[in-house]
């Protein structure tokens, strides 16, 4: 499920929830967007804001850039 | 671990954006917009004056590679929008105004019941005024790309609000000598900016004589066609 969608869990019996949260490449344009509106609505929106995980958001911008600077218009490398 | 990571970096396994189709290059777009914009949703980086050095230059460092994969598309790749070649900084300035714009328009309408208010002035939960956002906002804009400033603040006037890219149909093809070839037999050849959407307000030669080598201002090979796109950006 990609960041900003709107979800909730409804447990029948007394549970544990373990939740994770990630960046995917995939679905990073949905990821960026959910990060604005978390600023500015907060709480409200979500129950936790990862600032520091905005440097994995650095990181990985220079991944791809690096990266794609290695590959060639049909996609193949040239290493 | 190295030897991991290398392989994984090297091999598939990571989704790298393919820049050759829309939806790659928009990955791309989205996530550099919002890191030379993040300053602006961050409260590590408020006030400005006083951000971690370390911090800082990770931040810097992105962008740096944020320009350089943009210099890389520039060079492999031409694209057209609704049929017309457009340079591809258009594309980039302009989602990049309507974005920050959207988060300004976003921020100012967040009903009262979200936000609190200090004095006269709305807060977010990091305790940051809403003054404060749009300066910093502001900041960047006029710090990364200023000459989008003016479409930066019609945006804002017109209350847009789409994060997305709602322009005309992007066309992205390899620059081969044949795809150059094409452009620059068209009257217009590649444009800085779009005629039926200018975002622009400075009055720039528009067009590109040659794809990959623009010509100086005021150089225009259709000079009977100037006054005409001129006319257009007005």
């Amino acid at each position: 499920m990609p960041g900003g969608v709107p979800h909730w869990v409804l447990g029948t019996s007394d549970s544990i929830c373990v939740g994770r949260h990630f960046y995917a490449g995939s679905t990073i344009r949905s990821s960026v967007v959910a990060i604005v509106h978390t600023f500015l609505h907060g709480g409200s929106v979500t129950n936790e804001n990862y600032v520091d995980t905005r440097n994995l958001l650095y990181h990985l911008l220079v991944f791809w850039s690096r990266r794609i600077d290695k590959t060639d218009v049909d996609g193949k490398l040239f290493l | 671990m190295q030897l991991y990571l290398s392989e994984f970096a090297n091999n598939q396994g990571a989704h790298i954006p393919d820049l050759s189709t829309e939806e790659g290059f928009m990955d791309v777009l989205y996530l550099g917009i919002f890191v030379i914009l993040s300053p602006a949703f961050d409260s590590r980086f408020y006030p400005f004056a006083n951000v971690n050095p370390t911090l800082k230059r990770e931040w810097l460092n992105a962008i740096y590679e944020f320009r350089s994969l943009l210099h890389v598309f520039s060079l492999r790749f031409v694209t057209l929008l609704d049929g017309v070649p457009v340079a591809h900084s258009y594309i980039v300035e302009r989602t990049f105004a309507e974005f920050a714009a959207a988060a300004v328009v976003l921020a100012k309408g967040i009903d009262d019941c979200n936000g609190d208010f200090e004095g006269d002035t709305k807060v977010f939960d990091d305790g940051i005024t809403l003054w404060g956002f749009t300066s910093q906002v502001g900041l960047v804009i006029g710090s990364y790309c200023p000459r989008i400033l003016s479409y930066y603040t019609r945006s804002l006037g017109r209350g847009h609000k789409d994060f997305v890219w709602r322009g005309p149909h992007i066309e992205i093809f390899p620059r081969s000598d044949d795809t150059v070839h094409i452009i620059t037999g068209t009257s217009v050849g590649e444009m800085l900016d779009h005629p039926a959407h200018p975002i622009y307000s400075i009055d720039v030669d528009t067009t590109i004589a040659q794809v990959g080598q623009r010509r100086p201002r005021g150089k225009s090979v259709h000079s009977d066609d100037q006054s005409k796109k001129r006319k257009l950006q007005s």
